[in-house]
């Protein structure tokens, strides 16, 4: 994981708090997406599908694995 | 090319003013800039417009309110580097000797239009899983803290200093000093930044009219120039991008230094974009004026002795033209109690981000000198 932070004020309608973290995958690409879970810079985490159209997919904790 | 002078700036208040409309903003800004050019307003051949949320057509919205019609008038809009975009787009105008005189409007109206932080309409993935404005700043500075080990609690130390400094100025939103506990226990909004690490939102305007310096001929020796200007824009976060560097500001400032033919180490005072706490220290570093990992850490020039947006707030069309207004006061020894005696050498820097994957939408750099 390359940047992590838990967002506490969002516009309205949004539910707060939500993780979101940047991921560095191989072989040389990097994702945004919410995190399920607690994780800090350099931990690795697992990317999943997600059922929406547009999160499409998130990263979890090993632990949450 | 034709060197470009600073011959008039003007600035309204920032923070809210409910009761001023745009053109009303921008009238009171675009005149006492005319004024205190002396330049007779028939001689303006180009007028630079920066607004970004107003709904188009800002720059001659507020020349109706003035009676200068007729000539050549661009609105441009570059995120948060909107107004120093458009003093970058005036200078090369003069610079190229296609433009005389050029007068610049930077005008915002922000209250009313969001609850809370600017709400980024857009469709892009990043926005519509919650990537804020701070959320972007905030991952930023997760990783300058990781990279450097300074721990975030220090950012604190911006929003106590730009207060501070804020106190003085008359035209700033917030002119209440503030302790870093109090920072730090403000709200919070995305780790580790809390609300007093966050520049509001803010109405308000700025000027300036820039000329060629044949235009004030024998009157220019102690004029303001304004000495380079650099803009650029981000590139794709990508496996490669360091977050904890503002490389786009890098790009800018290079630009900028390299047509003014100075270096960091000669700069006086700087003005830099502190939307958010960690955006001033990244940008010091990337400009040049602090080495990287140490704008917390080591002596740096006076940087935002405005106030900075943390106290000015952040009428985003106003902020880049207002910190070149900022600087020329300065330059002519004019800032009154705020004044960095003997500044002879400025720097002002914005950043504008919020799209999709960008590290940012652009940069700009601009240097002025006596």
């Amino acid at each position: 994981m390359a940047s992590v932070t838990t967002i506490r004020l969002a516009p309205p309608g949004v539910e707060v708090p939500y993780t979101l973290a940047y991921t560095d995958f191989d072989p040389g690409f990097r994702l945004i997406a919410r995190l399920e879970g607690e994780a800090n810079i350099g931990d690795t985490v697992k990317l999943i599908a997600v059922d929406d159209e547009t999160e499409r997919y998130r990263f979890i904790t090993e632990r949450e694995s | 090319m034709a060197r470009v002078a600073v011959a008039g700036v003007g600035m309204t208040n920032f923070g809210k003013q409910e009761e001023l409309s745009i053109e009303q903003l921008g009238a009171q800004a675009a005149l006492e800039a005319l004024e205190d050019s002396g330049i007779d307003p028939s001689r303006i051949d180009l007028v630079i417009g920066s607004n970004v949320l107003g709904g188009g057509g800002a720059g001659q919205r507020v020349l109706e309110q003035i009676g200068i019609l007729g000539p050549e008038v661009v609105n441009v809009e570059n995120a948060c580097a909107s107004g120093t975009t458009a003093v970058h787009l005036a200078r090369r105008a003069i610079s190229s000797g296609e433009a005389n005189a050029v007068l610049v409007i930077g005008v915002e109206k922000m209250t009313g239009l969001f609850k809370g932080g600017i709400t980024l309409d857009r469709t892009d993935r990043p926005t519509a899983i919650g990537l804020t404005m701070a959320a972007i700043y905030a991952l930023w500075a997760q990783r300058y803290s990781y990279e450097y080990g300074v721990p975030v609690e220090r950012l604190a130390d911006i929003s106590v200093k730009n207060r501070r400094y804020g106190a003085a100025n008359p035209l700033a939103m917030f002119r209440q000093p503030v302790t870093a506990e109090e920072v730090l226990t403000s709200k919070p909004v995305a780790d580790p930044l809390t609300l007093l690490q966050c520049c509001a939102n803010s109405d308000g305007a700025a000027a300036a009219v820039l000329v060629s310096e044949q235009v004030v001929g024998g009157s220019s020796a102690s004029m303001v120039r304004l000495l380079g200007t650099g803009v650029s824009s981000g590139r794709e976060i990508g496996r490669k991008t360091d977050l904890s560097t503002l490389a786009v500001s890098q790009d800018s400032a290079r630009k900028a230094f390299s047509l003014a033919g100075v270096k960091p180490q000669e700069i006086d005072l700087a003005e830099i974009h502190d939307a958010f706490t960690i955006g001033e220290v990244m940008a010091t570093e990337a400009i040049g004026l602090a080495s990287p990992g140490k704008a917390l850490l080591e002596e740096v020039v006076p940087v935002n002795v405005s106030g900075g947006l943390l106290s000015k707030g952040h009428p985003v069309g106003a902020t880049g033209v207002a910190q070149l207004v900022e600087l020329t006061r300065h330059l002519r020894g004019e800032a009154g109690e705020r004044q960095v005696p003997g500044a002879r050498l400025g720097i002002a820097h914005t950043i504008g981000g919020g799209v999709s994957t960008l590290e940012a939408i652009a940069s700009g750099t601009l240097i002025v000198g006596v």
